[in-house]
């Protein structure tokens, strides 16, 4: 308990120094308050902007939602297919590769011109940005159940569905969990920049107008609310995750033997 | 199903039949049996024209050092892995078919539970598997092997809150839920310290007593080999394979006391002796 409080006095102590030093340079700014607004500016721009940033905010979510339901779809559904059909593996798993290496920043306008500029281009780009953690992570921990286990299962006659229901599946799903909390935030990343390459609303879209218009506390502001989100969802997943998985090695302390 | 076996007698076991066909004959059979292993670039020979005959109701134990194949010999016993030449059979059938009629009960080195299953959870899990009974009756009896196995407090407890040793009585358990014809184990006890190890051995002997099946233990331990066994097949190195045979004609019901008896060193000397020459012999035709 103690320990608990030493390392949240350490953070609470480093995002205060952190939130100082910003305080200083910005007041060490040659030309105060314009590249380097002080906390307070941006606080002040968060409160009046709230009806705006909030609208914006729940455009973004809803699209990196979206794409990262698909993704997560599309990569359970190729990692699973992948397993049972080893000969599948290999020419899913290049083709996956290839989408991964596609640069989503020049893929954008591409999907812009094939379904224009309205939802289906955020969808795609946050999908395509969390897709590949999901798939890479649940590949790998589906090749690597323990392998007495199976054998435990083989040798009392479980036909392939339940070794799969019984074992495979939750041995799995943690690391599932664990793709999902760099998923979600890419998703929300994948989603603003899909933004900025045209879109009526969202914070991506808030973020580049406030940067053509100068207005550098709104700036700041739109990355605050950005920055919130992902954390938000790499908090969700990895709470959901402690909660349904407390049984999980990376949880318990260290193995007791006899 | 529980009742108490009779003690076994020497005499009974050497007149135990040993081939296959004979009434109340083998349960477990090899004959000629040979496994390979492709591996890069060569090939292992595990095991070399292993022959054995393990009787109903018998406790046999496979002794040999690291390599010998004695694992290699359970797994194939148990139908998960093929033979590369011979034959083997569970109580006259084929290993697979065993398997499918859930005769056989496997416990392994490592403890092996699911660890978001509670002890009962992965005590019935076969149970499930093998869709016996109802949830109900599955709860009964899982509960009722928690109560053998002394763990009938631990139910509900999961498998990270449980020390080594009850981890391993957990898994003998399991092994024990659908009544197997044969239990397998491979080195069950190999990770545990000596005293907990020699805890299990009586613990695993009172168990077999009161649920009458066969036992097919593989151990590199001779003492433990001699203090549960009927007999112990003594196995040597490249290529793994059969060098003796030694019956154990210590009286049952065996307790702890058993350890400080004079026969009881005695066996274990000579099995010592015999994994030792037959680990010369390999040296020698190397």
């Amino acid at each position: 308990m103690s320990r608990r409080l030493g390392v949240a006095l350490g953070s609470g102590v480093a995002w205060l120094a952190l939130l100082g030093i910003w305080w200083l340079i910005a007041a060490l700014e040659n030309h105060p308050g314009t590249l380097w607004p002080a906390p307070a500016q941006v606080g002040s721009a968060l409160w009046q902007l709230r009806g705006a940033l909030a609208q914006n905010a729940a455009t973004t979510v809803q699209e990196a939602a979206l794409g990262f339901g698909a993704a997560v779809a599309l990569a359970v559904a190729i990692a699973l297919a992948s397993e049972r059909y080893r000969p599948l593996a290999g020419s899913l798993h290049q083709l996956a590769i290839g989408v991964y290496s596609l640069p989503l920043i020049a893929l954008a306008p591409v999907l812009v011109l094939w379904t224009g500029s309205g939802l289906t281009t955020k969808v795609i780009i946050a999908a395509l940005a969390s897709f590949f953690p999901v798939l890479i992570n649940l590949t790998q921990a589906l090749r690597t159940t323990d392998p007495q286990a199976l054998e435990l299962m083989r040798a009392a006659g479980a036909s392939s569905w339940q070794v799969f229901r019984c074992v495979e599946l939750p041995y799995a799903l943690p690391a599932l969990f664990a793709a999902f909390t760099i998923a979600a935030p890419a998703a929300i990343l994948g989603a603003m920049l899909a933004e900025w390459v045209g879109a009526n609303s969202g914070l991506g879209i808030q973020l580049l107008n406030s940067m053509q218009n100068g207005d550098v506390p709104q700036l700041y502001a739109c990355l605050a609310v950005a920055s919130a989100l992902s954390l938000a969802a790499w908090l969700a997943f990895t709470l959901l995750g402690r909660l349904l998985f407390p049984w999980h090695a990376s949880l318990q302390p260290a193995e007791r033997r006899a | 199903m529980s009742s108490p076996r009779q003690p076994a007698t020497s005499a009974a076991h050497d007149q135990a039949p040993r081939r296959p066909g004979h009434p109340g004959g083998p349960a477990v059979s090899l004959a000629g049996v040979s496994k390979r292993f492709r591996l890069p670039g060569r090939e292992l020979l595990a095991l070399h024209d292993v022959s054995l005959a393990v009787t109903e109701g018998e406790f046999v134990s496979v002794i040999g050092p690291s390599g010998c194949g004695k694992s290699t010999l359970l797994r194939l016993v148990a139908g998960l892995i093929e033979p590369s030449a011979g034959t083997i059979t569970i109580a006259g059938e084929p290993p697979a078919q065993a398997r499918a009629r859930r005769e056989l009960g496997f416990v392994f080195q490592e403890p092996t539970l699911l660890p978001w299953r509670t002890a009962l959870d992965n005590v019935t899990l076969l149970l499930e598997v093998a869709r016996r009974g109802s949830a109900a009756e599955r709860q009964r009896r899982g509960l009722e092997l928690l109560e053998l196995v002394g763990l009938r407090d631990f139910a509900q407890a999961r498998p990270a809150k449980l020390s080594g040793g009850m981890q391993r009585r957990v898994g003998i358990a399991r092994a024990l839920a659908l009544d197997p014809r044969i239990l397998l184990l491979d080195e069950p006890f190999g990770a545990l310290d000596e005293i907990t190890r020699q805890r299990m051995n009586m613990e695993l002997l009172n168990i077999w007593t009161h649920q009458a099946t066969t036992a097919l233990l593989v151990t590199h331990n001779v003492g433990e080999a001699v203090f549960l066994s009927d007999r112990v097949l003594v196995m040597a190195t490249n290529p793994g394979r059969m060098v003796a045979e030694v019956n154990v004609d210590l009286p049952r019901p065996r307790s702890l006391d058993l350890l400080e008896d004079q026969e009881f060193f005695g066996l274990s000397a000579r099995l010592t002796r015999l994994l030792h020459r037959g680990d010369q012999d390999t040296g020698e035709s190397a």
